[in-house]
């Protein structure tokens, strides 16, 4: 066990090793925060959240997914809430009643006439509360405050560990499973007649989506992490045309948004998960006001020049 | 009287077998006890009024939703079986489709070898599809030009009309070069020339020995073309030679069939998302 943790932690270092290569060649007023070990830490989870988040943000975009992440992101936090009180890893209760919520709402859905919004609905907050009630029995209200919205200079190694194994797993499944994915996003019904089995792609992809979500924790926190995994997509979305580069898009601008939103939470010393949700914000307003197709000027531009045309 | 000859390759092979087949969305039966025995190599309609299980039965063939009970043998195999082997591909009607994915024509079409790639198996069935080649890229290229996009190939889906999503849909059939050809109403909201491409290249596939079977509400159409026509409503009302089943009486007995094309669409069945190929609404 403490050989691992020592294995774990030289690969955490590898990695921090090669992202401040980069950094170092960053002008020195930029560079010069990320001198501290904390800072690094933080950098590096940032980097990898943003990436994760937004390379699944096509996913949930295309699959109109939004609502379920919003649904397993709450669900999460009875989880967290009853690992911290029985002492075990806080990974493992968010993933069980993550994996609950969703299966509940499926069986909601199935069994009665409640369509899937409502159970979505009814399903996560129930979580939520359970939730916090427990928290609020257990724990000081810092201590919420950082599940609920995170706090990623405070990231330590086991954490920091998690979250580089599960954006390696992710990066892993999307890219062999590229073509499995996208043919049941796009049309599952085809999936499912070219003898897929459409069951282990979705349980697979809620899970994949879980997983992240729970290694987003200490960054963004619950309820933020949601927007992570909707807003770079969204923005990719309006931008490109082939679903590659929608995911590649919403990958880099995911890492951007978190780089840029820890950089200016240290400057003016505010919240850094609230700092990362308002840049990626941003960008979506930028990709809605000028992208080059489906952008709000482009689109006036057009029925200027062409009047009657649509 | 149209003169159409008969399929070169007219074996009296059974394609299809179908044994006491039903199906039911919330305890209301669409099929109930079904027996078909369908023929190898024919261009096959099924006719029926909204409603009466046509493209349920198709559906149940094409895996996405599980019979209540009954039994399919497809050339003598299970019907799963050959599906694991893509040998049965299936065409929607497009309005099952998000066209406004981010996909080029040929991205749909290539996605119908996917099911090929995987079954080659070793580490070029994890490659991306734009470093797919070989075979696959061929079959791609001959879908393409057979149903006339090869042209359009790099166009995005959301820009094609509608007779343009059909063919993508028709190319992404083809492509699978399987033995069964389902096909959900092809023809519906199609412009003339593109019925016309659709429909020959049809008839070419089943030329070349393979099974084609359509559902449609267009009796005139079926008279026109097809080799073998099964009526159809809840139950088999009658099958056999286009002549034989498109008479007043036949038609008279199905019931309701729509003579002009269709303005509403069969309420939509379930579709498997995902999960649970129950009968059930999702």
């Amino acid at each position: 066990m403490e050989r691992l943790h020592d294995i774990g932690v030289g690969i955490v270092d590898a990695f921090i090793g090669l992202m401040m290569v980069g950094v170092n060649l960053l002008p020195e007023a930029l560079a010069e925060p990320f001198q501290y070990a904390f800072m690094q830490r933080a950098l590096l989870t940032a980097l990898l959240v943003g990436g994760m988040c937004g390379l699944l943000s096509s996913y949930v975009i295309l699959k109109r997914w939004s609502l379920l992440g919003d649904a397993i992101s709450h669900a999460v936090l009875p989880g967290v809430a009853i690992a911290y009180l029985l002492n075990f890893p806080f990974f493992i209760g968010a993933l069980v009643t993550g994996a609950l919520t969703s299966v509940g709402i499926g069986v909601i859905e199935r069994h009665t006439r409640i369509k899937s919004d409502a159970a979505m609905g009814l399903m996560f907050t129930a979580a939520f509360a359970l939730g916090i009630v427990i928290i609020s029995q257990i724990a000081t209200s810092t201590h919420l405050m950082h599940i609920l919205f995170g706090n990623v200079l405070g990231v330590r190694y086991p954490a920091l560990m998690l979250t580089l194994a599960v954006g390696l797993v992710s990066l892993l499944t999307v890219a062999l499973y590229y073509k499995e994915l996208l043919l049941y996003v796009f049309d599952p019904v085809q999936a499912r007649s070219l003898g897929l089995n459409t069951s282990v792609i979705h349980y697979g992809l809620i899970l994949l989506l879980t997983v992240v979500i729970v290694a987003s924790l200490e960054t963004v926190g619950i309820i933020l992490v949601v927007a992570m995994l909707i807003t770079p997509g969204a923005t990719a979305y309006l931008l490109v045309n082939s679903l590659a580069a929608m995911m590649l898009l919403a990958t880099t601008i995911g890492m951007l948004s978190a780089v840029i939103g820890l950089v200016l939470a240290v400057r003016l010393d505010v919240a850094s998960g609230g700092a990362i949700v308002l840049v990626v914000t941003g960008f979506f307003l930028l990709a809605f006001l000028f992208a080059p197709q489906r952008g709000v000027v482009a689109r006036w531009f057009r029925r200027r020049r062409i009047p009657m045309a649509g | 009287m149209i003169n159409r000859p008969v399929p070169a390759t007219d074996t009296g092979d059974v394609a299809v077998a179908i044994r006491d087949l039903t199906a039911a969305y919330d305890r209301e039966p669409v099929l109930a006890g079904v027996d078909l025995d369908l023929p190898a190599a024919r261009l096959i309609t099924v006719l029926g009024p909204n409603g009466a299980g046509k493209s349920t039965l198709l559906r149940i063939l094409a895996g996405t939703l599980a019979p209540l009970h009954g039994e399919i043998l497809v050339h003598g195999q299970p019907v799963e079986a050959e599906r694991r082997k893509s040998r049965i591909a299936y065409m929607p009607q497009q309005e099952q489709l998000d066209w406004d994915f981010p996909l080029a024509v040929r991205d749909v079409v290539l996605s119908g070898r996917y099911g090929h790639i995987r079954r080659q198996g070793g580490w070029r069935r994890f490659l991306p599809p734009s470093l797919i080649r070989g075979e696959h890229e061929a079959a791609v290229k001959k879908a393409l030009q057979d149903t006339d996009m090869l042209e359009r190939q790099h166009v995005p889906i959301d820009r094609l009309s509608g007779g343009q999503r059909k063919r993508v849909l028709l190319a992404r059939a083809l492509v699978q070069q399987a033995d069964l050809l389902l096909l959900d109403e092809p023809l519906a909201g199609v412009d003339s020339a593109s019925e016309e491409l659709i429909m020959r290249v049809l008839r070419r596939t089943r030329d070349q020995g393979h099974t084609v079977l359509m559902v449609t509400h267009d009796v005139m159409g079926a008279r026109k073309s097809a080799d073998h026509v099964v009526l159809i409503n809840r139950q088999v009302v009658g099958q056999g030679p286009p002549d034989a089943m498109l008479s007043d009486e036949m038609l008279a007995r199905v019931a309701t069939i729509n003579w002009i094309k269709p303005v509403a669409r069969e309420r939509s069945l379930s579709s498997v998302d995902g999960p649970a190929a129950s009968p059930r609404e999702r």
